[in-house]
């Protein structure tokens, strides 16, 4: 958000998209006339696109609507674009050069240079964090997607699961969601998605999960995590969701020692079927609804 | 790097559960898989969690060394993060456990880990070999780069035995390669069977006697007359 | 030089004898019962019979005391079979020297099964010394009067050493390299693991030819179908010829348990009259643990023509 702020916005409406493409210009005109001040465009580098070239295409669509604006005799900051990819920094204070990011790192973005620290080139970096989990001294910064900060979101959580099981009764369930495998939000009326026992954490990519943050998860109070990730073939960078599925097989075997590991799972959708995100949801809610009153 | 695996959580919990505040120490060394912070901030979650369940309350805090095997940086690491602990886990080898334990008497410091190896990776599979025991009389050179005393389950001289066949050994169950048939094939390869013909007197086993020690100014005073 | 010749065993292969040795196996007992038995039939028909040491790790009697007790009892001379895999150098020299005390003149040196595939898996294995270093350490005892660290002894042993050698190795090349260097270190004799087709006989013998260590063929009669069945399967190597295999079937669908012996019979010394016609090996080296009743039989049968 730090962008916004650079640009001098204070007050904001914030909606992600899987992909700019998918706005139509009549969007933005909508969205002027109810009153909206000011317009921030804020797509992937152009050689950085995940679906087919949605940043270059609608980056000429946005210039058509900027011209057109302009001679609407709109202010010239009234739409900007901004080409932003968030990437990866590396804490080299921390760094014991084990070489593990190198190694996972889907774009051969990470070298260890002497003396035994990782570097990464950020030209190539394109943010999707697969080697931050695999860091042993948490040494890696994906931006906007930082342990720590994950990591107090999650904790934060603490005393409003209490609260809502006091209250309510009902189990509450984190979802670590990958930003490509999900759009339901999109496709319903805002707020319907959100049943206020699910807590939704959007993730760059499965690659990101950070078997820290699901055991946090767990020890924070939540009754079950569950990862939602592309199906098979279709990750939108690179096998992220094999690697998630790795990850979270093996963390069950270290669950299985405080008996959560059956509070765990991993559920492949594409925002092609729609719907199938919520039938997911509902039944691993269930589940778990039906573990938590067996123990 | 030396191989280390994760002692079951029952195990651990056996240990720790007469102690309340636990310091849980990674080691950055050579450990492999790396036992840093990340796996002491897991284990720490973990050791709680399953002390919850056998309803034990238990702190830890959570913290790593550059490598468990130095004494001073334990010392200088540590000292100040001990103050209050009751016990400590370590999660580096078992040199690692030994060094924590002559740097704080006092406290009680227990092996997370089994030390399995000295080993490397490959990356690919993820598995871990074995490739050294530390014999202390390096026969690699003429072995084609191949150590018999690690990778043969008999640690032969003059191998291979009857236990192989095809170039895999038996004890395992057919899975292993056959160090001696792998050594064959790469002297074969070099043109310098004479060395794989070549017999090999028996190991002078006092040079692995342990306990071992180096004491390298001790050496250079004898050195010099 | 000569070399003196203390045994039979070496006797009639020096003689140019085509040699033939059995096997015995003292098992989990200490009942010498059955091994004196065995030894009383093979007595006359073979010129020595190995006494086994713990095969494939099976803890059993110490082959010692077997050894000894063939030799006087039956009147059978011993090959005393020693592995590597459960004494160290010290206990390997203190058994040859009580060995060479109860006057045995054979042993054969070996590596031994690993223990992990024994009946005691979890034991330690030893393997202080190889069946390549044992043959060292035999040969300093007898040649030298000293140990492995050059120990004088006072009256040395006198012992024949021979080594094992499997014909069906893959690859084979390594195995010959392996009975090179063990030659070279001053073994005696070869007994090799069961044969069962002439042409492996023949290729073993013809890639051996450079050497000149005798060389006694191991023929394993099958005592069941059961038996030949557990060998195709599991022991690695092993190449039972399908009409060998057809033909004991067929022995067994013909006229049972005594149809099958009688076709043991026809086929092994079919396969030891090859063996003699068209190899140069020194003799045969029979297995029959368990029935050594049928190795009079086979042998007098392959003397017929």
């Amino acid at each position: 958000m730090n962008v916004l702020k650079n640009q001098g916005v204070k007050n904001f409406i914030l909606l992600r998209l899987p992909c700019v493409g998918r706005v139509s210009p009549t969007f933005f005109l909508k969205a002027l006339a109810l009153g909206i001040t000011r317009l921030v465009v804020i797509p992937c580098e152009e050689d950085y696109c995940r679906f087919k070239e949605g940043s270059r295409i609608s980056t000429r669509r946005f210039l058509a609507i900027q011209n057109l604006l302009h001679q609407l005799g709109f202010g010239k900051d009234v739409f900007t674009i901004i080409r932003k990819l968030r990437k990866v920094h590396i804490d080299t204070n921390r760094c014991i050069g084990c070489g593990d990011c190198a190694y996972i790192c889907p774009y051969d973005a990470i070298k260890i240079v002497t003396p035994g620290v990782a570097q990464i080139n950020l030209n190539v970096c394109s943010g999707c964090g697969a080697c931050a989990p695999v860091c042993p001294s948490i040494a890696i910064i994906p931006e906007g997607f930082e342990y720590e900060s994950m990591s107090r979101s999650i904790s934060n959580y603490n005393s409003f699961i209490r609260k809502m099981k006091s209250e309510r009764k009902t189990p509450m369930v984190l979802v670590f969601c990958c930003q490509w495998s999900e759009f339901s939000a999109l496709d319903k009326n805002q707020g319907d998605l959100s049943k206020d026992n699910v807590v939704i954490l959007e993730i760059p990519c499965s690659s990101r999960v950070d078997s820290l943050h699901i055991l946090e998860a767990f020890y924070s109070g939540f009754d079950g995590v569950l990862i939602v990730t592309c199906k098979e073939g279709e990750c939108k960078l690179e096998e992220g969701n094999e690697k998630a599925k790795e990850r979270v097989l093996s963390l069950k075997k270290l669950l299985a020692q405080v008996n959560l590991e059956n509070r765990l799972e991993i559920c492949f959708t594409s925002p092609k079927y729609v719907g199938e995100f919520d039938t997911y949801i509902s039944s691993f809610l269930e589940k778990i609804g039906s573990l938590s009153k067996n123990s | 790097m030396i191989v280390t695996k994760e002692k079951p959580l029952e195990e651990i919990l056996g240990f720790l559960m007469p102690h309340k505040r636990i310091l849980i120490v990674g080691c950055d060394g050579c450990t492999q898989p790396p036992r840093g912070v990340r796996e002491a901030k897991t284990y720490a979650m973990l050791v709680e969690m399953g002390g919850k369940l056998k309803n034990r309350e238990i702190q830890c805090r959570t913290t790593t060394v550059a490598k468990q095997c130095d004494n001073n940086l334990c010392a200088t690491t540590l000292t100040s993060q001990v103050k209050d602990i009751e016990a400590i886990l370590s999660l580096a080898c078992g040199v690692g456990v030994q060094t924590l334990s002559e740097v704080f008497p006092d406290i009680p410091v227990y092996p997370g880990q089994n030390t399995i190896f000295i080993g490397s990776q490959e990356r690919e599979s993820g598995t871990l070999y074995e490739k050294c025991k530390a014999c202390g009389d390096c026969l690699l050179a003429e072995t084609g780069g191949v150590c018999p005393i690690t990778r043969c389950a008999k640690q032969l001289l003059n191998g291979p035995c009857g236990g192989q066949a095809k170039g895999k050994c038996e004890v395992g169950g057919w899975k292993n390669d056959c160090a001696w048939i792998l050594i064959y094939n790469r002297l074969k390869d070099k043109g310098r069977l004479s060395e794989f013909t070549k017999f090999r007197e028996q190991r002078d086993f006092r040079i692995s006697q342990s306990p071992r020690e180096i004491n390298e100014t001790e050496e250079k005073t004898e050195e010099t007359p | 030089m000569k070399k003196p010749i203390y045994s039979n065993l070496m006797k009639e292969i020096t003689e140019g004898k085509f040699v033939f040795t059995g096997e015995l196996e003292p098992v989990k007992t200490t009942n010498l019962h059955e091994v004196l038995e065995g030894a009383k039939i093979l007595k006359g028909h073979v010129v020595a019979a190995n006494i086994t040491d713990n095969p494939t790790a099976f803890a059993y009697m110490n082959a010692l005391i077997p050894s000894y007790m063939i030799q006087k009892e039956a009147g059978l001379e011993a090959i005393y079979q020693m592995t590597t895999r459960d004494r160290n150098r010290i206990a390997l020299t203190s058994d040859l020297l009580a060995a060479g005390a109860l006057g045995i003149k054979n042993v054969l040196s070996l590596t031994g099964d690993h223990t992990t595939i024994g009946d005691n898996p979890q034991a330690k294995p030893v393997f202080d010394l190889d069946s390549a270093s044992l043959v060292h350490l035999i040969r300093k005892m007898v040649d030298e009067t000293i140990d492995l660290n050059n120990n004088k002894i006072e009256d040395p042993p006198k012992f024949h050493v021979g080594i094992a050698a499997n014909p069906n190795a893959d690859p084979l090349e390594p195995e010959i390299l392996k009975i090179e260097r063990k030659t070279k270190m001053g073994a005696e004799f070869v007994q090799t693991q069961c044969v069962y087709d002439i042409e492996r006989a023949k290729r073993f013998m013809e890639t051996m030819s450079n050497s000149n260590i005798p060389v006694l063929i191991g023929i394993a009669p099958f005592k069941s179908i059961a038996m030949m069945k557990w060998m195709v399967k599991f022991v690695p190597g092993i190449y039972v010829p399908d009409e060998m295999q057809q033909r004991l079937l067929e022995a067994k669908k013909r006229g049972g348990k005594e149809a099958i012996i009688e076709e043991n019979i026809e086929i092994f010394s079919d396969l030891i009259k090859e063996i003699r016609k068209t190899t140069n090996a020194a003799g045969i080296h029979m297995m029959a643990v368990g029935f050594e009743w049928i190795v009079p039989k086979i042998l007098e049968h392959s003397r017929k023509s």
